[in-house]
């Protein structure tokens, strides 16, 4: 019983979704720091894309089709307890005269919507873990 | 993947932030106080002094000439923040003012005053304050981040 909660897509969801937003203010952190650096060029986080596609399972490439167990995979569907956020460098924008591109109003709003976020990700765990609970005292 | 870590690695990221603003408005303020200053140990006027700043990544951000760049790469893992990688003087020649009666000045009666305006350090200021800010706002929203997760699973 505790062992399908705690595999049970929308627990890790919200799990690895955490994991993401710790890695992500990290990332911005690493960006504001760096706001004066010439030739710097700002990362980001993907996650949500990718832990998506992986949840509806619907390939956006081409699919290789198995007939034996021999067969090299082309493309196969990721499973959604596999997917890692990945950090990106964004190579392209460029506004500023010393070749950096980090926005610092962006970064700074990056920042509040990633916290907004996370807390809302933590009370949402906690919500899942008070019902499991319940479940497991009862009411009395 | 240990969280703790994850969070105080990124408030120490913000705090190299804050070291090296700090480092570049140190500079400015002796840039500022030395802006008349014609004498120097090593001779002539005052340098303007300005901090070089890199990022602490463990890759050398590469661009190979004839290949059209990505516009996104994939990168391992997070940096570290930034650091001061040296501070340099700025090579501008010095400001040259007619004043005659100066203990300093040359056979044509012109002392060479340093290459600092006051006006163009106010604006580095104002910037090195900002980005300071920036970095404590950051530093702010990493520790509530931290409080946060400490209510996981709390009744």
């Amino acid at each position: 019983m505790l062992g399908t909660f705690f595999k049970s897509i929308p627990y890790i969801a919200v799990r690895k979704a955490i994991d993401a937003a710790t890695l992500r203010q990290k990332v911005y952190s690493h960006n504001i720091a760096n706001v004066d650096t010439p030739h710097y060029k700002r990362s980001e986080v993907n996650f949500e894309d990718t832990f998506k596609q992986a949840l509806e399972r619907t390939p956006r490439r081409l699919v290789g089709f198995k007939t034996d167990g021999q067969h090299i995979p082309i493309n196969p569907p990721t499973d959604p307890l596999n997917v890692q956020p990945g950090i990106w460098r964004e190579n392209d924008m460029f506004y500023r005269s010393d070749d950096n591109n980090v926005d610092i109003d962006v970064e700074m709003a990056e920042v509040a919507k990633n916290e907004l976020k996370f807390n809302s990700l933590v009370e949402s765990l906690n919500r899942k873990i008070r019902r499991l609970n319940l479940s497991i005292r009862g009411r009395g | 993947m240990s969280n703790v870590n994850e969070i105080f690695t990124s408030i120490d990221t913000s705090a190299s932030g804050l070291t090296a603003q700090r480092l570049r408005m140190d500079l400015i303020a002796g840039n500022i106080a030395n802006v008349d200053t014609t004498r120097t140990p090593e001779g002539g006027p005052f340098k303007r002094q300005l901090a070089v700043f890199a990022a602490k990544t463990d890759f050398a951000p590469r661009r190979f000439p004839f290949l059209p760049m990505k516009i996104k790469t994939k990168l391992g893992n997070p940096g570290n923040g930034v650091r001061v990688l040296e501070i340099v003087k700025d090579p501008s020649p010095p400001r040259m003012k007619y004043d005659p009666s100066h203990p300093d000045a040359n056979n044509e009666g012109y002392v060479a005053y340093p290459n600092i305006d006051v006006i163009k350090e106010m604006v580095d200021l104002i910037s090195a304050s900002r980005a300071y800010e920036a970095n404590v706002t950051a530093i702010n929203s990493a520790k509530s981040m931290a409080m946060k997760s400490l209510e996981i699973g709390a009744r």
